[in-house]
């Protein structure tokens, strides 16, 4: 049953969800029930490190697993060689606006950039060096000099012309500025002016706030604002594509922040930025580019605010009218993630006892019919029905391991009854009592 | 001749038949005498007397005999011929209001007032206005003359032959001899006054308050003096003996304090009051001083401030009781200086003084709860927001409560309103005891005089029902209740309704096995896609087994490097292949103890013409196929550290 588990992995898979957190190594091994999912979304990767540009919605309930399902996008994706971006969207980060929260947004973005040997984010600067490095080795080429000279002040004006040129290659809009300030970092580098690569990286992110401040520290007329992050986004998916990266994947949760926005005009302009995304994404007008949005079913569906309000994106997210719960059609734009059936829920309580005996070399005297009795215990809990999620069933299981396996003549039946489901949703949860403006 | 004849003839009809009118009208006479006498005669009396052979003497028992006695009544009055001008009965205050009468009545008024003088005394037929303006004029004539043995007998005489005067007669005899200091005098009207009681009903002070309340509120002299002063409001909220009494025991408590605080201010409350009501009589009705009216106006005044400070007191014991209205204690003096002194003097003193004493209000008793509740049919919220804000998470306390409430309330019009918004308010927290409170209301409905029937709203409906059955239950529950009434049925098979059913969780095997397969498929998959080209199950890193092994190789002292050589000849694993600088980063992290200030390696990197980033980037790169993780990590405080378990693996053994 538990093929191919490494122990390590064994070991994170037990320390990572008895935390109630998904465990950053052997995702792999905990993925039943979302097999069709994981299909859809192998495909698409495969897809988009083939050219093509991409957009899925992620839609479920609270606790349904999306952020599971986009951790597990996350690795696969940095697996095969993608530049990977994470962020949530909150109160003060959207997709449009003229208050600077569109920028943060963006900001956020950069921040989180990781690639294979940086998962945690925080590539920027680490790209950005491995791109110079490229036209450094290229240029050295062409000019036939060493790679050790090529790197003096004296050759400065070749990189520089290189990275230009590179860089205009590559880009449509903004390529002026953006190859300007990397510029700027390799001189910076070249003549040991920390600063002015601090700076470079600032206006990369889109943290400097007015044009005065970054033409003083950079020369340049232009900053990264509300309006042009996302051609600057666009951008930096060709410049990691010419790097040899597969392509850029942006995975976006916590949508529902901006159905949850109040003003209809403003969620509507956030709307229309999404559907700019979607028409560039699936008319071709990008490549290698791979956006994710998670949300409620709410944020999807609800006529007044949610996507759905918004007609163009209504007709395009629109399920497929052949679509039941037994047919399903993961080829769509919207994924939705049904709730576990019980079946599957077994399943993914056996395998976990099997990889939690396998990480303790031990083996819990827990027969099948008893899981069976565990999961009635704690699906007849009051509260279960609102809100059991499989995150509690499993901690909750693993708990019971735990005890089990410390002192084995513990009375299971009396584990099964003290359990206690708690409300783990958040407390904006009732979107009821949202005002419209 | 003939029309002679014609006259005669007439004449004799006219007489004939006037006769036979008489004749009849005599003989109708004769023939009523005769029934009632008949009917006299036929009237059965048993007569009881104290010689019945029982000897038992009831004297509730009224006798109807045909004896009869005439009623006590003033018989010397004389009829007045002329009929006495009608004068519609009003209340005389004083003399100036025979202004107000017509020139006939002030006509008779004359001849009255000399026929009485004279010793001749008219029956007025009711008239007693005459009687009253009379006594007023003594009085004025009085003022003039100072006779007061000339006034006591024209009193005395008014009073014998026109009752009604009586009492007021004596009281300003009284008034009059205290005035002129004739205290003997007053003293001896006031015991004459007292004396003749039982004959004439004017012993006011029996049926005072304080006189009432004496014994029950245990009150000293001077408290029923006080009491006597008011009387008692003829309202709802008063009617209610409990309030009556806490309306009274405040009402002392808060007059003792007031005349303690002006005490404390070198005053009194009589001194006080009677400033006020000199400011009222003056500015407000603009009497003299002095004069009959004045001193009449001062009285009546010093009265009313009591009965308003009563009133104070009926709103104080309202609010307690949660008796939502409230009486006016508006006052009629519009003129900005008597309202300032009567607000400053007096008002604001008690407005202090009431929150001192409310607290020691005794709560209603319970009938007293019940009548209030008839009373003021919302009373109820008062309790119910207590109850609904003090909740603890305790449902069954919480029904028990709005039971008690609901039985406090049997009689309110209201009482189906409580269980209705008690089943709302609990449907957040409890089902069973949301939809017993509903039932209740739903019971109390049908007793109210129009049936409501208000529906639980569909957001409960929806988290109470998961299943159409569920809900369809509850209706036929509900229904059978409309029909029959029986609450005690209804209340049982709610309680059947919201036992928990106990779900089976039902696994199908097969399922289960296309699951497993599933899943190991995608496993499979997923392995595939996060397979690093080096891996394969030999070379899979037991971390385990690495942590708890033992760490032979001295891993600080290994030459990373052999000079003269080349890469080729590194002490790391054939599988990866690194650069010279990466070597000579390496060894700079295996002097330094595997952690290393980024600083030096950004020195490092720049003697070596490259950036930082990309150098422990393309060593971890480097490194990555085959740890599956990354060797060098990035450290808080501005640190670079090689993990040794990984260093240690990637070295040859």
């Amino acid at each position: 049953m538990i093929n191919n588990i490494k122990p390590k992995e064994a070991t994170a898979i037990i320390n990572s969800l008895i935390g109630g957190v998904v465990p950053k190594i052997g995702v792999q091994h905990i993925t039943v029930g979302r097999s069709a999912e994981i299909n859809a979304v192998v495909a698409a990767l495969e897809d988009v490190k083939n050219g093509h540009s991409m957009v899925k919605f992620w839609i479920g309930d609270f606790g349904s697993g999306k952020s599971f399902m986009l951790h597990l996008l996350n690795m696969v994706a940095l697996k095969q060689k993608f530049v990977v971006a994470n962020a949530d969207f909150t109160p003060d980060n959207r997709l449009y606006s003229n208050d600077g929260k569109g920028v943060a947004l963006y900001s956020a973005i950069m921040d989180n950039v990781s690639i294979q040997t940086k998962p945690e984010g925080g590539a920027l600067p680490t790209l950005l060096e491995k791109w110079i490095e490229q036209i450094i080795v290229k240029t050295a080429e062409e000019n036939k000099i060493s790679l050790t000279d090529i790197r003096k002040e004296q050759y400065l004006n070749l990189i520089q012309h290189n990275i230009m040129k590179t860089i205009n290659e590559i880009t449509d809009v903004g390529g002026f500025d953006f190859g300007t300030v990397v510029m700027k970092y390799y001189e910076g580098y070249i003549k040991e002016d920390e600063q002015l690569r601090r700076n470079a990286l600032k206006w990369l992110k889109g943290e400097y706030k007015t044009k005065t401040e970054a033409r003083q520290d950079l020369g340049v007329r232009e900053v990264i604002n509300d309006l042009n992050y996302y051609d600057m986004l666009k951008n930096f998916c060709k410049l990691f594509v010419s790097m040899g990266y597969s392509g850029f994947m942006v995975n976006l949760d916590e949508a529902v922040n901006l159905y949850k926005i109040s003003t209809s005009v403003m969620r509507e302009k956030n709307y229309e930025k999404i559907l700019t995304i979607y028409n560039d994404c699936f008319q071709g007008k990008v490549s290698n580019l791979f956006f994710n949005f998670a949300g409620t079913k709410e944020f999807l569906e609800n006529q007044r605010r949610g996507l759905f309000s918004y007609e163009a994106l209504k007709t395009r997210l629109t399920t497929n009218k052949f679509e039941t719960s037994e047919i399903r059609d993961f080829a769509q734009p919207v994924l939705r993630l049904l709730p576990l059936d019980h079946n599957e829920i077994f399943v993914l309580l056996k395998k976990l006892k099997a990889i939690f005996d396998y990480n303790y070399k031990t083996e819990i005297s827990l027969a099948d019919s008893e899981i069976q009795q565990f999961m009635e215990e704690l699906f007849n809990k009051p509260g279960a029905v609102e809100f059991l999620t499989p995150r509690e069933v499993i901690r909750d299981f693993l708990s019971i391991l735990n005890i089990i396996r410390q002192n084995p003549t513990v009375d299971k039946n009396k584990l099964f009854g003290d359990l206690e489901i708690s409300d783990e949703r958040p407390e904006d949860i009732s979107l009821d009592s949202i005002e419209e403006l | 001749m003939i029309a002679i004849i014609i006259i005669g003839a007439l004449v004799f009809i006219i007489y004939s038949s006037y006769t036979n009118a008489t004749n009849r009208q005599k003989s109708q006479k004769k023939i009523r005498d005769e029934v009632v006498q008949s009917l006299i005669e036929n009237i059965k009396v048993t007569m009881t007397t104290s010689n019945s052979p029982t000897k038992y003497n009831d004297d509730s028992i009224i006798d109807v005999t045909g004896q009869y006695s005439s009623i006590n009544s003033n018989t010397n009055l004389k009829k007045y011929n002329g009929g006495i001008p009608y004068w519609s009965h009003d209340y005389i205050r004083s003399y100036a209001e025979i202004n107000s009468a017509s020139s006939e009545q002030k006509r008779f008024y004359s001849f009255f007032k000399k026929s009485f003088l004279n010793g001749e005394y008219f029956d007025l037929v009711g008239n007693t206005n005459y009687a009253f303006i009379l006594l007023f004029d003594f009085l004025n004539e009085f003022d003039n003359q100072k006779d007061l043995l000339k006034l006591e007998t024209w009193f005395k005489i008014l009073g014998q032959y026109y009752p009604k005067t009586k009492s007021y007669g004596v009281s300003f005899l009284i008034q009059k001899m205290e005035f002129i200091g004739d205290e003997d005098g007053a003293t001896r009207l006031r015991a004459e006054e007292k004396y003749s009681y039982p004959k004439n009903d004017t012993d006011y002070d029996y049926w005072k308050i304080g006189t009432k309340y004496k014994t029950k509120l245990k009150l000293n002299e001077e408290e029923v003096k006080l009491l006597n002063k008011i009387w008692q409001p003829s309202n709802n909220f008063c009617s209610v003996e409990f309030c009556w009494v806490e309306m009274l025991k405040l009402y002392i408590s808060v007059i003792n304090a007031l005349e303690t605080k002006y005490l404390t201010e070198g005053t009194s409350i009589e001194v006080q009051f009677s400033s006020v009501a000199d400011i009222i009589a003056k500015k407000h009705f603009k009497y003299k001083k002095g004069s009959q009216n004045y001193n009449y106006c001062i009285e009546t005044t010093t009265n009313e401030f009591y009965a308003l400070i009563l009133k104070h007191c009926e709103n104080a014991v309202r609010e307690y009781c949660g008796h939502k209205r409230k009486i006016s204690t508006d006052i009629i003096y519009t003129i900005p200086e008597v309202k300032a002194a009567f607000e400053t003097k007096i008002i604001a003193k008690i407005l202090d003084l009431l929150p001192v004493f409310i607290a020691n209000i005794t709560p209603p008793d319970e009938a007293t709860d019940i009548e209030l509740y008839v009373q003021n049919p919302q009373r109820w919220k008062i309790k119910f927001e207590e109850l609904t804000t003090n909740y603890k998470d305790k449902p069954k306390e919480f029904m028990d409560s709005i039971i008690a409430l609901g039985k406090l309330n049997n009689n309110n019009t209201s009482i189906e309103n409580i269980f209705f918004e008690a089943s709302k308010f609990i449907a957040h927290y409890d089902k069973e005891t949301a939809l017993t409170l509903y039932m209740h209301y739903l019971f109390h409905d049908l007793k109210s005089a129009t049936f409501a029937n208000k529906q639980l709203t569909k957001t409960i409906q929806k988290s109470f029902f998961k299943t159409k059955e569920q809900l369809h239950d509850f209706e036929v529950i509900v229904s059978e209740l409309i029909k029959n009434k029986n609450l005690d049925k209804a209340l049982k098979s709610v309680a059947q309704i919201c036992e928990i059913k106990r779900k089976k969780i039902q696994l199908d095997t097969a399922s289960i096995k296309e699951v497993q397969q599933q899943h190991s498929g995608t496993v499979e998959l997923l392995n595939e896609y996060l397979k690093d080209d080096f891996e394969d199950e030999n070379n899979a890193i037991p971390s385990q087994e690495l942590n708890n092994e033992e760490v032979q190789i001295p891993i600080t002292q290994i030459p990373i490097t052999q000079k003269g050589d080349g890469v080729s000849n590194s002490v790391f694993i054939s599988d990866i292949t690194f650069t010279p600088i990466h070597l000579s980063a390496l060894e700079l992290f295996a002097k330094s103890n595997f952690s290393i200030l980024q600083s030096e390696v950004e020195q490092f990197a720049k003697s070596k013409g490259i950036f930082k980033n990309q150098l422990i980037e393309s060593i971890n790169e480097t490194c990555y196929a085959f740890l599956d993780d990354v060797l060098i990590e990035e450290e808080e405080e501005d640190y670079y550290t090689i993990n040794t378990n990984y260093f240690q693996s990637i070295v040859t053994k």
